[in-house]
């Protein structure tokens, strides 16, 4: 069944290319029928999941014997968890690009190449299926922003470009240490194998390899693609970066840096949280110094990406749970944020605070909308991003006291930018457009949103027993609790 | 067992706000009926809750998994303290809700206020019943939230947005303290279980219980607008004036309050020292700057703080059924004085009382009414502030004597500031704006009436064995206080009435020049009116440290971290253009780079290979 996340949009994005050539609209409804269909899949793989334990085969083909490369894929909860997410966001993403009319056809079809990509990384058993898959993943998105960006895209992109290319070689050539050594690329083989190197070697492959995953989340310092690709990003494909390709990093993070090399985790873990403590602070500062909404979010995105990866550095349970909650919650709130961002400027609002103003009033749904967003940002309880946050704090508060007594003074920082924001720009001020309401392509995909984002928030049970042996496992390995 | 279904009262309100955020358009009054229905239901099955409790005792459900953990598993828990609480937030808030039906009425967004209402109303409810520390603390978050709202209802105000905004966040200050001590709860306990929490803490050590009473008792002061975060509860009065009444001084700041008391065997003698001296200072402090104020609304507000501050130092010095009494029966003659003040706004349209005087002949029940809250809260027997006043000031002298005396001016300023502005909008000549003043209608009317018979009687609850009743919430209650020695309560009578006869001198029958005595204190009166410039110090912190380093940062981000960048970008196309001239064509140069490049390998992997 996995297999089909990855080829149906294969062959959609080849579909949505033809379609293109004959009409600018139909390659949207190619798009649309794809991503419908791989969220049916995703569906599936979801409820699979449980009983497929922890990082187990479903599908093994042998592809490159000599170099003993596997075409392997699993699910397991954590991979079907991010399934599902990418699926669903990218319907959204589809749907927020239901008016790009310039070159629809490879639009689309870039879109779903990542698409494709995307279910590869997160089910690929094999590292070198999943460098692979990293890397088309990288392409598309490039594509994307350098096609059909803002005014500044062609930078944007390139700095996208090298930046993720610099985190890809060193992590491929961490990959290559380590397949040097073991002679397999499969990563369940690998973790067992690798036990019997010497400490310096593994510490080296655990820096390169987590260098490289530092890329991608990003952690400060290695973000400054971030901002601009996000800004400059055509919305739908923001929603994307923010939502969905921020987590191929958090999951290698997890994955790879983890499950593969526990022990130099364990090493390095007050290191990373340190790290990605800094990241919270930092971009919070720097988010609340913004001008611009897209800015403004991203910045509040490379955050929140810290808080995660604070709780998979804690390195216990109910830390890691959360971090694993964080990767869904943030995934959904970034995107409905990015996507009322979207729906703003499709209204003709400028997206600079100081110009944007008085959305209450002239389109009351959407208005009320990015509040709500907005207050499951910033972590209001009964919404999904306090759940992430409380367990994650919980679990780092057991490890590192200090540190977890730091992080909480970030929660008023992120309120704070919020609410300045929604006081200027949503209540305050007047653009002086007209009354607008909201389209059905517009309202069913914030309708599901919120949904999500509030039934996690005020009931998280099933999801959190769903990763929770999973968390428990990864944990286990490093001696955690 | 009707307390089964306890879990129950909050669903009717949480269903009435859900249903009006889908529906209330199309409902008559935005869907005020059904919100008046909805707390009606809540109300009714918190009395026979509440009947239950006083007869059989507590009940506890084990509740339902959160989080797949045993540590937050959510029910109900209802003993004596919630049993009050559950009360005063249930039938101060129908009555609240009944009476916006006229204050609303007309408003254009009124689907709004009442779904707001509703949910805040659900939000409390289940604060009060909570059995477990995260399930209080999301109640908590969400009146907060409902708080935010409706501070910031009429949003295309400035002040209302930016009061809205100063409230949500100062009180976030306070809630991740709240948040922290629910860390350090978590840690030390491994449960976040109430019950469970109390039975493990005599085992705990006592360091670790102060520390995580002393968070706890963080949150309490930025909920219950304590000394020194009071400083959002004055600017949450942007509110209408049923939010400030129902919110704003008979319900959430409570929460804090409730907080302590539900943690109260977590509290060490240390820490309830503290508690004891934050409450004096923030009862004294709130108290002196209510003398000054001009707006009507404003000086309610800063008395709803100084009688917090009254409540939370009852608990620090040791009065659990003094503080929790004279929550119960603040929350009445303070609804009922918000409640008359808006109905006085309705009529006069100003805040400022100097625009008011005289009128006592056009509101005749809205005037007894404030009189009634007025009497009540000044501590003049006898109605039930005073016994509340009493209870708390007899404890407070057995705990010591600077806070005693503290606590002794505070109350003659009670009297004061109370009765000053009632003679100021009651008494003298009519003012213009008053001409035009008409009685409020009679849907306002009746709660007025029935909040001034509970501000009036709930003191004689006391008299039905109310402490011991209270007190049955704690395992190990502290001893109760010895009630008022006749010296401490004619003390506090010869208080309470001298500030009465200051304010009659001065603005009834102008016997002192209030004029004069201002320019006599006139460093004082500028300390007050400038709210002793701890908003001007937040406002600094605010703007010039945290907004300055983020734009600093962004400086940073911006010109250094992405300067690097781009400098690197730019580096590595120059030196291309340098590296070009390597390519020189000579076998030889070639040679000799391979051999070096060979050499450099070799090292690196020696280096770290160690031996491959």
């Amino acid at each position: 069944m996995l297999q089909y996340l990855i080829l149906l949009p294969l062959a959609g994005a080849i579909a949505s290319y033809f379609a293109g050539r004959q009409s600018s609209s139909a390659p949207r409804i190619v798009a649309l029928a794809v991503s419908v269909a791989t969220l049916g899949i995703a569906a599936a793989v979801l409820r699979a999941a449980p009983a497929q334990g922890f990082m187990k085969e479903q599908l093994s083909l042998s592809w490159i014997p000599s170099l003993d490369i596997g075409f392997t894929l699993g699910a397991d909860a954590l991979s079907a968890a991010l399934v599902g997410l990418t699926a669903l966001l990218v319907l959204v993403s589809v749907l927020a690009s239901w008016d790009v009319e310039h070159r629809s056809g490879s639009y689309h079809a870039y879109l779903l190449c990542m698409l494709a990509g995307l279910m590869g990384v997160f089910t690929a058993l094999d590292l070198f299926l999943f460098f692979l898959f990293w890397e088309i993943v990288l392409i598309p998105a490039f594509m994307l922003v350098n096609g059909w960006g803002g005014e500044n895209r062609k930078y944007a992109a390139m700095k996208l470009l090298i930046y993720t290319h610099l985190g890809s070689l060193l992590m491929l050539v961490g990959f290559l240490l380590m397949y040097a050594q073991t002679h397999t690329f499969s990563m369940l083989e690998m973790r067992q194998l690798l036990g019997g190197e010497s400490m310096e070697y593994r510490t080296l492959v655990f820096l390169l390899v987590f260098a490289g995953f530092a890329f991608k989340i990003p952690l400060v310092p290695f973000h400054s693609w971030l901002p601009d690709a996000y800004s400059q990003a055509p919305t739908p494909v923001t929603i994307l970066l923010a939502g969905v390709l921020s987590k191929m990093g958090a999951y290698g993070l997890v994955r790879v840096a983890l499950g593969i090399l526990p022990a130099e985790f364990a090493v390095f873990a007050k290191a990373i949280a340190i790290m990605a403590l800094v990241t919270v602070f930092y971009a919070a500062f720097c988010a609340l110094a913004q001008n611009e909404v897209k800015r403004l979010l991203a910045f509040s995105s490379l955050s929140h990406m810290g808080f995660l990866v604070l709780g998979v550095a804690s390195l216990s349970f109910i830390g890691m749970k959360g971090a694993i909650f964080q990767m869904v919650s943030h995934g959904l709130i970034i995107a409905l944020l990015f996507f009322c961002a979207g729906m703003l400027a499709a209204r003709g609002y400028e997206l600079r605070i100081s110009r944007l103003g008085g959305v209450l009033r002239s389109s009351p749904l959407l208005g009320w909308v990015i509040v709500f967003a907005s207050m499951a940002s910033l972590g209001l309880p009964g919404l999904s991003g306090f759940v992430a946050e409380l367990s994650i704090l919980l679990g780092l508060f057991r490890e590192y006291p200090v540190l977890a007594g730091i992080a909480v003074l970030s929660l008023p920082l992120t309120a704070g930018y919020y609410l300045w924001f929604l006081q200027r720009s949503i209540y305050g001020g007047d653009a002086g457009l007209r009354r607008s309401g909201v389209t059905m392509v517009e309202f069913l995909p914030v309708a599901v949103l919120v949904a999500l984002i509030t039934l996690l928030g005020v009931y998280p049970a099933p999801f959190m027993e769903l990763v929770g042996s999973i968390a428990g496992q990864l944990v286990n390995a490093v001696g955690g609790g | 067992m009707v307390a089964e279904y306890s879990w129950l009262i909050p669903v009717f309100p949480l269903a009435s706000f859900v249903l009006i955020l889908l529906f209330g358009g199309r409902l008559r009054e935005g869907g005020g009926h059904l919100a008046v229905a909805a707390v009606g239901a809540s109300m009714l099955l918190s009395l026979a809750v509440i009947s239950h409790v006083v007869r059989f005792g507590s009940y506890e459900s084990r509740g339902i998994s959160w989080f797949g953990s045993e540590a937050f598993r959510f029910g109900v828990l209802v003993d004596p303290l919630s049993a009050v609480m559950l009360f005063v937030v249930s039938f101060v808030g129908f009555l609240i809700v009944v009476y916006s039906l006229g204050y609303m009425h007309g408003d254009p967004g009124v689907q709004r206020y009442y779904a707001e209402i509703s949910l805040f109303i659900a939000s409390m409810l289940s604060l009060v019943i909570a059995n477990n520390l995260v399930f209080m603390f999301i109640s908590w978050e969400l009146v907060g939230l409902c708080s935010y709202l409706l501070i910031g209802y009429w949003y295309r105000k400035p002040s209302a947005a930016s009061a809205a905004k100063k409230a949500f966040l100062v009180t976030r200050v306070g809630d991740i303290l709240f948040l922290a001590g629910i860390l350090v709860v978590y840690r030390e306990f491994g449960t976040l279980n109430l019950s469970e929490v109390f039975e493990l803490a005599p085992g705990v050590a006592t360091a670790t219980l102060t520390l995580a009473s002393l968070l706890l008792f963080g949150g309490a002061v930025g909920k219950s607008a304590q000394f020194p975060l009071h400083v959002w509860l004055p600017d949450a009065m942007e509110g209408p004036t049923t939010v400030s009444a129902l919110i704003h001084a008979a319900t959430m700041v409570k929460a804090g309050v409730y907080l302590v008391a539900r943690m109260y065997p977590l509290f060490t003698p240390e820490s309830l020292h503290v508690v004891a001296w934050i409450g004096g200072i923030t009862a004294f402090i709130a108290a002196s700057m209510a003398v000054v104020m001009t707006d009507l609304k404003r000086v309610i507000a800063y008395s709803t703080v100084s009688h917090l501050g009254f409540m939370t130092l009852a608990l620090g010095v040791g009065g659990y059924a003094a503080g929790i009494f004279h929550l119960l029966n603040h929350s009445f003659f303070k609804a009922l004085l918000f409640l008359s003040a808006g109905a006085v706004l309705h009529a006069v349209h100003s805040q400022d009382i100097r625009d008011m005087s005289g009128l006592w002949r056009r509101m005749p029940v809205t005037g007894t009414a404030f009189f009634i809250g007025a009497w009540s809260l000044s501590g003049l027997p006898p109605w039930s502030g005073f016994w509340s006043k009493d209870e708390i000031m007899a404890a407070v002298h057995s705990y010591s004597t600077p806070l005693f005396w503290l606590t002794a001016v505070t109350a003659l300023l009670s009297a004061v500031y109370i009765w000053r502005l009632f003679f100021i909008v009651f008494t003298g000549r009519e003012s213009e704006q008053a001409k035009h003043a008409h009685e409020a209608p009679l849907v306002m009317r009746i709660p007025l009436i029935i909040l001034s018979l509970g501000a009036l009687f709930s003191g004689f609850v006391v008299f039905a064995g109310f402490g011991e009743f209270v007190q049955g919430a704690l395992e190990h209650a502290p001893e109760a206080a010895e009630h008022a020695s006749g010296s401490v309560m004619l003390l506090s009578i010869l208080l309470a009435a001298t500030g009465t006869g200051l304010a009659a001198l001065t603005y009834y029958r102008p016997v002192i020049s209030a004029a004069r005595v201002r320019r006599a204190l006139a460093p004082v009166h500028t300390l007050l009116v400038n709210r002793y410039y701890l908003d001007h110090l937040y406002y600094f912190f605010a703007t010039r440290v945290v907004a300055d380093s983020a734009r600093a940062l962004r400086g940073v981000d911006e010109f250094i971290v992405d300067g690097t960048v781009n400098g690197t970008g730019r580096a590595a196309v120059c030196s291309g253009r340098k590296l070009r001239l390597l390519q020189s064509g000579v076998v030889q140069d070639y040679a000799s780079w391979v051999l070096a490049g060979a050499f450099l390998l070799l090292v690196i992997a020696g280096l770290i290979g160690g031996g491959v």
